[in-house]
């Protein structure tokens, strides 16, 4: 078996690395150097063509949600925000493929073409509810059926 | 007015690097009551220069609007930080060829996946053990085993012939009740051995948010790894993770330096557009300060110590860094 060594580690020592450290902590700013590192890798192009910001989709977004709405949901509804995007970038890159595959084959050109219209007809239908859903402050009047009625229905 | 460390006789001031010494050595007087006048006085008078530079400074700006000179940045840590005769500069050719040599450098040419084997001491406490677990999560192609009373070298030796290319130990202190302290990086086979000091671990379970554990490769982001011995660390740290990243993942693992002190997060990142990116945070967080680096594979006594914390030796000045 092996021995281990007890190495002692004196108070004070202890105290002043805890302090130094959330002193750096504070000074290091990690989120905003994350992002600055992020944002300088995507302009450099390491993420080559995953991310599309042309600024006419940007501006068809901010036009959709709102940009007040848009502010209000950073804070709640950034998962839902997430999705949404998401989907708008999956809406872009099924029409990539779409258009690309268009171009390849000739011969299927008739198969191709609907193909393409069904899924950009899905994407956008999928994307249309998407912004009512977020404009939540807006009251909606669901009825729903209900087969044995267990709570009171007011009228 | 806060209190600046006054200058010690031969170093230079922190404050313009124009003037001399400052005549405050002249003032010393035995009677404390002049001696308390004089002083105060030398502090109204600076005070008062300092006033009347920033007027003239103020004013200037005013005139020149645009063509102003660039306003003077307040003195931080970082910025008074005690030069490095080793920094890496990044065009350098002949870290870039010694990158190429070095330990490192078949997995940066992309020859080996890394797979680490994490383990911890004797009996790990249930915390530390978590901790194990969600590193095992957060670094792809990571197995955690317990630690049959082998001593160090031993498991090193077994593990590289099974393949693997690093080691990592979680050591913990169990007098106190802090949990894990010590985290000791093994680079297989042969490679350095790096002993850094673990402190303030949280595990994904105690932040706010929902976990979103994919298992796509993260990107690696290490940030203020400047001198030479940072950037042999920081390339070290980098071998642990994938080196292709799969970027439709958006996960970013951060190793920041700063103070030497190198912070570990995980992220999700989203870019909402050119200019904005936001983040979440998931997964365990945790902040390493390097204690040694060792040639070989850890061996405290006949081992090869390429850089150890000597505090009274490398901790004396508070602007000076190593990392």
């Amino acid at each position: 078996m092996a021995m281990k060594k007890l190495v002692p580690l004196p108070r004070k020592v202890e105290r002043r690395e805890v302090r130094r450290e959330d002193k750096a902590l504070v000074a290091a700013n990690i989120d905003k150097a994350i992002e600055k590192e992020l944002l300088e890798r995507l302009k450099k192009g390491t993420y080559g063509d995953v991310y599309n910001f042309p600024q006419a989709t940007f501006d068809k977004v901010l036009s959709k949600e709102g940009v007040e709405s848009d502010e209000e949901e950073d804070a709640e509804g950034e998962e839902e925000e997430e999705e949404e995007l998401e989907e708008e970038l999956e809406k872009e890159f099924v029409a990539d493929f779409a258009e690309s595959d268009e171009e390849a084959d000739i011969e299927d050109y008739g198969a191709d073409s609907s193909d393409s219209d069904t899924e950009s007809a899905a994407a956008a239908a999928a994307a249309r509810p998407a912004p009512s859903r977020t404009k939540r402050p807006r009251v909606e009047i669901e009825y729903e059926y209900d087969g044995p009625s267990t709570s009171k229905v007011k009228s | 007015m806060a209190p600046r460390s006054k200058p010690k006789p031969g170093e230079p001031s922190s404050s313009d690097a124009a003037t001399p010494l400052l005549p405050e050595r002249c003032i010393d007087h035995k009677n404390k009551n002049i001696r308390k006048e004089k002083w105060r006085e030398l502090r109204l008078q600076k005070n008062k220069e300092k006033r009347e530079a920033r007027k003239k400074r103020q004013k200037v700006r005013e005139e020149l609007g645009k063509d102003a000179p660039p306003v003077l940045q307040p003195h931080t840590i970082e910025t008074l930080r005690i030069p490095d005769v080793t920094t890496v500069q990044p065009d350098d050719l002949e870290t870039q060829q010694a990158d190429r040599l070095d330990e490192f450098g078949g997995y940066f040419g992309r020859e080996a996946a890394p797979r680490v084997l994490l383990t911890a001491g004797d009996f790990p406490s249930p915390k530390t053990r978590d901790f194990m677990k969600e590193l095992a999560l957060v670094i792809p192609n990571t197995e955690v085993r317990l630690r049959n009373f082998s001593s160090v070298k031993k498991t090193a030796r077994v593990a590289a012939a099974k393949g693997y290319t690093d080691l990592i130990f979680i050591n913990e202190d169990k007098s106190k009740k802090v949990m894990a302290n010590g985290l000791l990086h093994v680079h297989l086979p042969d490679g350095p051995s790096a002993l850094y000091r673990l402190s303030n671990v949280k595990l994904s379970a105690e932040m706010r948010r929902i976990k979103e554990f994919t298992h796509h490769r993260p990107e690696v982001v290490l940030n203020n790894f400047t001198t030479m011995l940072g950037h042999r660390v920081g390339r070290m740290l980098a071998s642990l993770f994938h080196f292709d990243p799969e970027f439709k993942g958006r996960r970013v693992m951060t190793l920041h330096n700063q103070r030497d002190y190198i912070f570990f997060r995980h992220h999700r990142y989203e870019f909402k557009n050119e200019k904005k990116c936001a983040l979440r945070e998931l997964g365990p967080r945790f902040t390493l300060k390097l204690r040694s680096l060792q040639k070989g594979t850890f061996d405290s006594k006949t081992g090869e110590y390429e850089w150890i914390r000597k505090r009274h030796e490398m901790e004396d000045s508070r602007r000076k860094f190593h990392l």
